[in-house]
């Protein structure tokens, strides 16, 4: 219908061709627009169709539906608004071209028509777009939350706002301009003399054809009835202005026209006369000859209807206004309603709440606010991953916590349930632990209560009054724990508490060693007590029992040697035979003797009777006597050598040192070959008022991994080896009590093979 | 070996052992009275004065320790104690009694002897 107006086609005759071919293109290019709208979006339908099914879509399909709904608001508006453009430029060429001669045309009908397909364009650009993109951005959302569940890139065009708004302004401005314009011209059309002329001169062309084809004037008048219309007079007349054809045109003639139809007449065979008020125009066509019929055309201005006028010009203000808002409202909320989803997820992810609970973001555009929802996206992806870390990381320590707190109960239970009492500190010496059985050996040797978590080593140090073996008070630096603490690691260290409360001993036996940490350093300590009392008693009682039981011994013994030995000299009658049975019930006794003997000596050094007398003693004459006494054998020399000549009087029990130092010197005799030489040494060191025994041999020597239990009692370094000579391990243990007991000491120096060097010292009297 | 021949006091509760000692100082001519403990050697010391006591420190009854404090209590010149004890302090013990010697069991039988020679006091008029 726009074309009837914009070509001014007025009559019905004309209108129905042009309706035609114009109402078919449409229809085409309205189908193929359809369809070329339906092609891209069979890739959503499919998509739709297959995600509500249990099975999802497969990968590629997605990835098509999300390239379709991102790029179908940007596709189809451009092909779209395009397609008027390629639409009436075409069918106004068609039109111009085909029908010029049959249709009066307007001269301009070509520009305005690339004027209105211009305004289309313009118009239909944003506005498919918003509408498109309004109806398939939540289906964009969908599939672009599909594509981020399986980690896929978002496929399609971006449109970026800025070209949005850009696109918008720039049609905002352009469509109501063209529409503008449009409506422009149209009135132009209808009020324009030249095409006015144009017109009539047309329609006087179309005639003169006619006439020239025939001279009947019954087809003059048919020709000149189908060509008129209600603006436009056609008739025919003579060349002296006479009308022969409809009459109608005398009167038009008659109201000014006649004159200057005349006039003109006598200066061209074709033109166009005005009428002086613009209102009408006189087209006329001569024959050739000059002579004959005149095609005569009065087309007159049309009325203006300026209702009419006013209207379409408020449709198009109209449409023009609720256009823009349509538009505007469509763009503002493709950017609003992402933006709102943006709010409300960035407000959940700061208000306090679960990271877990957050929904992604669905991305209906591809644009700014697309890119950001989808930086927002990845910031839960993000946070998800570490609040998942965090659980994961929390459930890990809290299973570890319980795990150590399970393991401290069970080591609690462990350590409470032992016999050993176990104390910890920390680097400052502060008690961190102490079991049920620490808190028992606390409370048995200290009558005042102590707290189990406040128990400082000091409170433990007086509470205890811990006494040596030998009765000295410990002090606070020699318990096991503080010793522990400076560095030290004590292995079985017996010690004796005192119970303030019935003054009884309380034997402990301690071990403790430093706790260090990562680096090193020591970081606390730790020592372990157990009440040995009961073994202690027990042990006394074994002594006591060995001591009395050596005791009873002594009087057999006596009893045998005495009635051995006195037979044996006095009975001068004994059969050689007989002699030599006593010999050997002598020589038996003797060696009952010796162990009862060593059995008495351990009993009473571990009971802590020996008695010693000491008194001012000559070592150097002991040694030599000693030496003299134990020298059984030719086998060996025995060398005395003297370092210093002064007096080496020490202040010692004379029997019981020449027992320690008989004892040096029969284990040198009896772990070197025969033949050895045994080195006696005597020196003093005056400074320190000691004197210095060292008996030297070059036998054996002791394997350097049994030297270091050689002064234990039982104990025996060659025992199972080619160099077990027998022995009771008792010489070396009894040796050392002994000068201990005197206020020396004793140590060796040995090599397997070289021989051993056993130093003692005693005080200088 | 000319000796005085004296009255030995052997007190010691082992017989076999109290037959030896008596058996190597009759051998020397010395007169020996046997008693198994302090309780009898009390009886004896009442019974006839020795010149010497071999004593033995532990025995049952009544002990030697016992024995020398009632018999220095009871007599006002004791006569001369030897200490033969199987006591390892038996130079200690004899101390204690106030002993003139000791010795230690088990014991050579000279030794005993000797020691008892040595000890036999000078002011002692052999008997007949």
């Amino acid at each position: 219908m726009a074309y009837l107006h914009l070509f001014a086609i007025e009559r019905a005759d004309d209108r129905a061709p042009v309706l035609a071919i114009v109402g078919a293109l449409y229809l085409v290019r309205t189908a193929a627009l359809i369809g070329y709208l339906a092609w891209l979006l069979r890739p959503i339908d499919r998509w739709l169709a297959t995600s509500d099914s249990p099975s999802q879509p497969a990968a590629d399909l997605t990835r098509r539906a999300a390239r379709a709904a991102y790029d179908t608001p940007l596709l189809f508006p451009v092909v779209w608004a395009t397609s008027w453009l390629l639409f009436y430029l075409p069918v106004t060429a068609v039109l111009q071209h085909w029908f010029a001669e049959q249709i009066p045309l307007s001269a301009r009908a070509g520009e305005a028509t690339v004027l209105f397909g211009l305004s289309c364009f313009a118009a239909a650009l944003p506005l498919s777009y918003a509408i498109l993109s309004w109806l398939l951005g939540p289906v964009a959302g969908r599939i672009s939350l599909s594509l981020r569940e399986r980690g896929l890139a978002l496929p399609g065009r971006r449109l970026s706002l800025r070209a949005r708004l850009v696109v918008l302004s720039l049609s905002l401005i352009t469509a109501p301009t063209s529409w503008m314009g449009v409506h422009a011209y149209m009135s132009q059309v209808w009020t324009s003399q030249r095409d006015l002329a144009a017109r009539a001169g047309l329609l006087a062309d179309a005639l003169a054809r006619e006439i020239a084809r025939s001279p009947d004037r019954a087809v003059w008048k048919a020709a000149a009835d189908s060509l008129s219309t209600p603006l436009d007079l056609v008739a025919v007349a003579t060349t002296d202005g006479a009308i022969v054809v409809n009459g109608d045109a005398v009167r038009e003639l008659e109201s000014g026209l006649r004159s200057r139809l005349a006039r003109a007449l006598s200066r061209a065979p074709a033109d166009a006369v005005l009428d002086p008020s613009a209102q009408r125009a006189l087209a006329y066509r001569s024959t050739p000859s000059g002579a004959g019929p005149i095609a005569l055309v009065i087309s007159r201005q049309p009325e203006r209807d300026r209702g009419e006028e006013l209207f379409t010009l408020l449709l198009f203000a109209l449409v023009a206004l609720s256009w823009a808002p349509i538009c505007a409202a469509f763009l503002a909320g493709s950017i609003a309603s992402p933006l709102g989803r943006i709010r409300a997820v960035v407000t959940q992810i700061v208000a306090p709440g679960d990271v877990e609970k957050l929904a992604r973001i669905p991305i209906c555009h591809r644009d700014e606010l697309g890119e950001l929802a989808q930086g927002v996206n990845e910031m839960i992806d993000r946070l998800q991953a570490s609040a998942e870390r965090i659980r994961r990381y929390g459930a890990d320590r809290e299973q570890a916590l319980a795990v150590a707190a399970r393991r401290a109960a069970e080591l609690d239970a462990v350590l409470d349930n032992m016999v050993e009492g176990v104390f910890a500190c920390d680097k400052s010496g502060n008690v961190t632990h102490m079991n049920a059985a620490g808190l028992r050996l606390l409370e048995l040797s200290s009558a005042s209560a102590v707290s189990r978590s406040g128990a400082s080593l000091e409170a433990e140090a007086g509470g205890l009054g811990p006494v040596h073996p030998d009765g000295r008070p410990f002090s606070p630096a020699e318990l096991p724990l503080l010793r522990a603490l400076a560095g030290e690691v004590i292995a079985e260290e017996d010690g004796v508490l005192e119970n303030p409360s019935n003054h009884r001993p309380v034997f402990l036996r301690s071990s403790a060693a430093p706790i260090r940490d990562a680096s090193g350093a020591i970081a606390g300590a730790v020592a372990v007590a157990r009440d040995v009392t009961e073994v202690a008693e027990f042990d006394r009682l074994k002594d006591e029992f060995i001591r009395v039981a050596a005791h009873e011994l002594k009087t057999p013994v006596a009893i045998l040697k005495g009635y051995a030995l006195t037979l044996m000299r006095k009975d001068q009658t004994l059969s050689i035979r007989s002699r030599r049975m006593l010999e050997a019930i002598d020589r038996g006794a003797e060696r009952i003797h010796a162990v009862v003997e060593d059995l008495l000596d351990i009993s009473l050094a571990r009971l802590d009777t020996l008695h010693l007398l000491p008194a001012p003693v000559d070592l150097d004459e002991l040694v030599r006597a000693t030496v003299a006494g134990v020298r059984p054998s030719e086998l060996h020399r025995v060398v005395i050598r003297r370092e210093e000549h002064g007096p080496l009087t020490v202040r010692a029990d004379s029997a019981r040192t020449r027992q320690a130092f008989g004892n040096l010197l029969s284990n040198a005799l009896k772990y070197s070959p025969a033949g050895g030489t045994i080195e006696v040494v005597l020196s003093a060191d005056r400074a320190r008022a000691e004197a210095r025994a060292s008996v030297r041999d070059y036998g054996i020597g002791i394997p350097a991994q049994r030297q270091g239990g050689i002064f234990r009692l039982f104990y025996r370094a060659h025992t199972d080896t080619p160099h077990d000579y027998g022995g009771m391990g008792v010489g070396l243990f009894m040796a050392k009590e002994l000068i201990k007991r005197q206020g020396g000491r004793i140590w060796f120096e040995s090599r397997e093979g070289e021989g051993s060097v056993f130093s003692f010292t005693l005080p200088l009297a | 070996m000319q000796t005085a021949c004296i009255k030995i006091l052997v007190v010691e509760d082992d017989p076999d052992l109290a037959a030896l000692e008596a058996e190597l100082l009759e051998e020397h001519g010395h007169r020996v009275e046997v008693a198994n403990n302090g309780r009898e050697a009390l009886a004896a010391v009442e019974r006839a004065a020795p010149d010497l006591i071999l004593l033995d420190m532990k025995m049952p009854v009544m002990s030697g320790r016992e024995f020398a404090d009632e018999y220095r209590r009871a007599q006002p010149s004791p006569a001369p104690i030897v200490v033969v004890t199987a006591a390892d302090d038996a130079q200690v013990r004899a101390a204690e009694v106030g002993a003139s010697g000791w010795i230690a069991k088990p014991f050579d039988p000279d030794l005993l002897v000797e020691n008892v020679m040595r000890l036999l006091p000078q002011t002692s008029v052999p008997r007949p």
